[in-house]
Parts: C-alpha cells; structure tokens; sequence
C-alpha cells in the first residue's frame, strides 16, 4: 500500500518537470535564436582585432620596463652583499668585546652566578616563610637582583650585594624569635580584618588563640577554618597573654602542613555517616542491648532488693521468687520428705525463666554488632574495587576514601559490642546471682527459719 | 625525676591514641579486681569458712532434712563468695583484645585518612597511624595475657578451695 503510494507521488512530479521544459522551447523562437548567435560571432571578431592592436602597441613599453627593473634588481644585490659584510664583521667585532668583557669580569662574573642562585634560594625561601607577613616587600627586591645579575649590561651595586646578605641575616634571627605586631589576617568568613599577631619564629603564627597559616599567594596570612582542638589552641591563648616567663607552645615543625591535616579529620557525626546504612543499624542495635540491659539491671536490682527484705522478715510476701518458693514451702509442710522437695524444686524451676530473661539477647546483639560491621567492611571493601576496576589504582587518595568508609563499620561494630559485653556480664552476673540464692540457699533458709520456729538449738548465722 | 620518669609513659600514650586510656582502664579494672580476689583469697576466705564449720560443728544434730539442707546453704553461701567476681575479671580479659582491635582499626582509618590527603608517597606522615594501629593492638594482648595468668591461677586456686569446703563438713563424727 505504502509503496504505491511512492510511486504514484514519483510519477506526477516527473510529468510536472516534463510540461514546464516544453513551454520554455516554445518562448524562444530557434531562428531568432540562430540571428543572435550570428551577431555575436561577429562583435567578437571585431573586439579580437581591437586587443592584438593594443597589446602589440604596449609591447615595445614593457620591454623597456623589464630593463629598468633588472638594473634595480642588480644594485640591490649588491647592497644586501654589502649589507651581509657588514654583519659579519660586526659579529666579530661583537665577540671580541664579549670576549675582552669576560677577561675584564674575571672572578667578578663567577661571583655573579653566585649572587644570582644565592638570591633565587632566598626568594624561594622568602615567598613561603611566614615572616614575610612581617617584613612585606622583599621579594620584589630579589626579583630585581635576579634580573640584574642575570643581565649583562647592569651590575649590582654594593649596597644591594650587603642588602641582600642584611636579608638573609634578617631571616634568620627572626625565625629565632617570638614577635607581635599588627598585620592583616584573612577570617574563614573572607573578611580581612588587621589584628595583632603572635609569630613563633618562622613556625606558626596565632591571634586570638587561633592558629594562623601563611598564604604566599595571596600574602597574607589566613585563619585555619578548622583548628586543631582546645587541647592545642589553648596554649596558644597562653602563649598570646604571656609577658614574661616560660610557656608551653604546640609547634607545627612542617610550617602549617600538620594543621591542615588536622583540620581536614572527619568530626564524629561525619564519621558515623561514612558508616551508611550498616553503621546505622549496628548503631540502632547497640541501643536496643544497652538499654535492655539496663531494664533488666533496673528489674533484678528491685528483685534483688525484694529478696533481701524476705530473707530478714518472717512473714512471707508474695511480690518475689524467694516469698513465692516459701509459700509453697509453708502449703506442703506437713507432707514426706520427698514430696517436699519436688514441689520446691518445681516452684525453683518456674521462677528462673523470669530472672534470666532478655539477657541472652544482649548476648547475641554483642556477638551480632561486629559481625555487622564486618559485613559493612566487605560492602566496602567492593565498592573500593568497583572504584579500582573504573579508574585503576593509579589514584591512592580515590580508594583510601573508601576503605576508611568500610572501616568505620568495623569500628562501630567493636564500639556496639564492647558495651554489649560489659552490661551482659553485669546483668548475667546479678541474674546467676538471684538464681544461685533461689536454687542453693532457699531450702537452707527455709530450713533455718523452720528450725527457729521449732526452737531448735543452733548457731546465728554466718557472715 | 618525676618528669624524667614519666616521659617514656607520656610518648606511649601519645603514640598509640586516646584507646590506650581505654585499654589502661580495663587492666587497671582487671588487676583491681584479680587483687581483690587474691586479697580475700589471704584474709577473709579462712574466717569465713571457719565461721560455716563452726556453725555446722555445734548443731546437735547433723542427719535431719533440715540440717542437710543448711549444710548446702553453708557451702553455697562459701562458694558463692569465692566465685564473685571471677566472671568480671573474664570479661575484662575478653574485653582487652576487643579495645586492642579497636585501637587497629582507628589507627587504620588514621592512615587512609593520610593516604586521602597526600597520597602514599610520605611513609612518615603515615607513620603516625600506624603506631596507632599497632600499639594498643600490643597492649591489648600484653594486658589479656596477664590478665589470663592471673585469672587462671586465680581459678585453680578457687577450685580447690571448693572441694576442700565439702570434705570439711563431715556427716558425723
């Protein structure tokens, strides 16, 4: 269907073309057109004729032309000639001045060399050196000498030769002090604020207590957005209130380096977060143990003290495990032996499921915590190869990021567990403990109370 | 002199991380309470065993239920002093090594964060993680070894002390 359509589309187009070529024939009339073209022949014809003329006319004109600018073309051959002599000779003339200016230098120009590479050093030295924020200026003093020494058409003066040793000697006994001056100081905010600052040689600076860094870009020195902890600024306040005596100081030996990796530590709740959902649940688990665990304290602690108050009271009270053991004591007293014993020990044996209760949870959520973060560690653990398979290992920082990620559920699970352990010692300890009173010592207290009734003789009881 | 003395303690701890405090607590809390023990073991436990077969000796009889039954109560009410704490001096053993991993995988986290920041190229601005890994690692297991011995004399001791109390209380003369 589609196909006939085409076709039929094809055919009216052609048959279109078709009509409009037969009336353009009809339009011009073919003997007119052959007049045309009998008229042009000639026109042409007559035009030819007129250019042979013309150009034979200007022939002998361009000959002469063509002499004038060979002879310009021979004279400036010979200039360029003279001219390339010329260069020559000078070349010549040019090394032996540099040559008679090297013998005139002698000792001086290896002396130059030195300056230059002394003032490099410096200027190196100079731009990272946090005393530059003190003493502002002198790197572009250096720069000058560089350049200076560099060229051979300038020499340095003597005053800038003692200047530049002044400098170096300068550097030096400033990294030996402590110093406070005002200067301006770039606030994590972007604000720069001119404020009195407290240099400890070429090692650190601080004002206000905060660590400051020094950006030899910028030349300034900028606040550490993150600082290192109280532990360390708070020595640093000392230091800036200090006006006589001794203090202790943190030194940052790597100039600053050290305290932006500090900075850059991950806080808690970031660290938590790494842990993603695994840590979450870990987290959600350790909860649920240590506040079970607590109940369950809380319980047998008031069941404990229930207990104390029985042993040293006659009448018997039915709100704890001992009081409800003598009270089935006290029913069948006047029955055998042996029928006796069976009831206690029934009664012994229902009260324990309510004193060990919950506690094996604790248990398992101690066991189950690191297990959890182990499986945290492994999720991680492929994430980094997945990472590794994309991008190769070319990159240690791309995968150090995701092993400290799985890591940390390792870490969340050892900190679940450890509590978990300890409060389920605790509560199995005091649970073990009412369990041994109820199944070791409530016959015998039930037997001591009986014989105190009965006004037999014996002994008070043991410490 | 003091200062001189703690110098050796101060760098350790600051080498191996605040989990060392942890760890330091725990063999403080072990030996505290394996001291205890060894301290009740020397001064207390004699009397009150003492006191137990006193109070069984003078009964006139000693072949009635009810005397029986007081004789278990006597050596349960022994026993039981001579086993608390032991369970807590197992924790804390098991405890150590736990606090030991814990201090590993900080100090582990330390040194990637390292490696995030200036790549593996510097082994000394790494160094500092794993000291931190290795050290409570090492103390973790010093303090649970002799934490274990102490434990283990501990328990043998207590053993025996349990079978000497039953062979004290004799039926009858």
């Amino acid at each position: 269907m589609k196909k006939k359509i085409s076709v039929c589309l094809a055919s009216a187009i052609l048959s279109v073309s078709a009509i409009s070529m037969q009336s353009q024939a009809q339009g011009l009339d073919l003997d007119q057109l052959l007049n045309l073209v009998k008229k042009g022949q000639a026109q042409d014809n007559k035009e030819h004729n007129a250019r042979i003329k013309r150009f034979l006319a200007d022939k002998k004109q361009q000959e002469s032309l063509l002499l004038k600018e060979q002879a310009e073309r021979n004279r400036l051959e010979q200039l360029s000639a003279d001219k390339e002599a010329e260069f020559a000779a000078n070349e010549t003339q040019l090394a032996q001045q540099q040559e008679r200016l090297t013998e005139r230098l002698g000792s001086l120009k290896e002396l130059f060399g030195v300056l230059q590479q002394v003032a490099g050093d410096s200027k190196g030295i100079f731009e990272a050196s946090i005393i530059s924020s003190q003493v502002p200026g002198r790197e572009q003093f250096l720069a000058d000498l560089i350049i200076k020494a560099g060229s051979s058409s300038e020499l340095p003066s003597i005053a800038e030769l003692e200047k530049l040793w002044f400098e170096m000697q300068r550097e030096m006994t400033y990294s030996g002090k402590i110093a406070r001056y005002k200067t301006d100081v770039v606030l994590p905010t972007g604000d720069t604020v001119a404020k009195d600052v407290v240099r400890v040689g070429s090692f650190n600076a601080i004002s206000d207590g905060q660590y400051l860094v020094y950006d030899f870009e910028a030349k300034k020195l900028v606040e550490l957005a993150s600082q290192p902890g109280a532990r360390y600024n708070g020595s640093a306040a000392e230091l800036e209130t200090a006006t006589a005596g001794i203090t202790g100081f943190w030194i940052d030996p790597s100039r600053g380096q050290l305290l932006k990796i500090k900075g850059q530590s991950a806080t808690l709740s970031e660290r938590i977060d790494q842990g993603g959902v695994v840590g979450y649940i870990i987290l959600g688990l350790a909860l649920v143990g240590i506040l079970l665990a607590c109940y369950r304290m809380l319980v047998l602690s008031a069941e404990a003290a229930r207990i104390r108050k029985q042993m040293n009271t006659e009448e018997v009270q039915e709100d704890n495990v001992l009081g409800r053991v003598m009270s089935v004591y006290n029913k069948h007293k006047g029955t055998d032996v042996e029928t006796l014993e069976l009831h206690l020990a029934e009664a012994i044996s229902a009260e324990i499921p309510k004193l060990t209760r919950g506690i094996n949870w604790i248990k398992i959520i101690s066991v189950v915590a690191p297990l959890l973060g182990l499986l945290g560690t492994v999720t991680g653990m492929i994430d980094v190869f997945e990472t590794m398979s994309l991008f190769g290992t070319g990159d240690p920082k791309l995968m150090a990021g995701g092993i400290s990620q799985a890591l940390i559920t390792t870490v969340l699970g050892l900190v679940a567990a450890i509590p978990c352990v300890f409060l389920h010692t605790m509560a199995n300890n005091k649970s073990k403990e009412l369990i041994f009173v109820l199944d070791e010592r409530a016959t015998g207290i039930l037997a001591r109370k009986a014989e105190a009734l009965q006004g037999v003789k014996s002994m008070p009881e043991a410490a | 002199m003091i200062d001189a003395l703690y110098e050796p303690v101060y760098l350790f701890l600051e080498r191996g991380g605040d989990v060392l405090y942890a760890i330091a607590a725990v063999i403080f809390l072990l030996w505290l309470f394996i001291l205890e023990r060894t301290a009740y073991l020397i001064f207390s436990h004699n009397k009150i065993v003492d006191l137990a077969v006193q109070e069984w000796e003078t009964r006139e009889e000693r072949t009635s239920w009810s005397a029986h039954r007081i004789r278990e109560d006597l050596i349960s009410g022994v026993k039981m002093q001579l086993e608390s704490n032991m369970s807590l001096i197992k924790m804390l053993v098991g405890l150590c090594p736990l606090f030991g991993l814990l201090g590993t995988v900080t100090g582990m986290i330390a040194v990637f964060d390292v490696m995030a920041f200036i790549g593996n190229g510097s082994p000394k601005a790494m160094a500092a993680g794993i000291s931190k890994a290795t050290i409570p690692t090492m103390a973790g297991m010093v303090g649970a070894l002799t934490g274990v011995l102490g434990q283990s004399v501990l328990d043998r001791y207590i053993k025996r002390e349990k079978s000497h109390i039953d062979d004290l209380m004799t039926f009858d003369h």
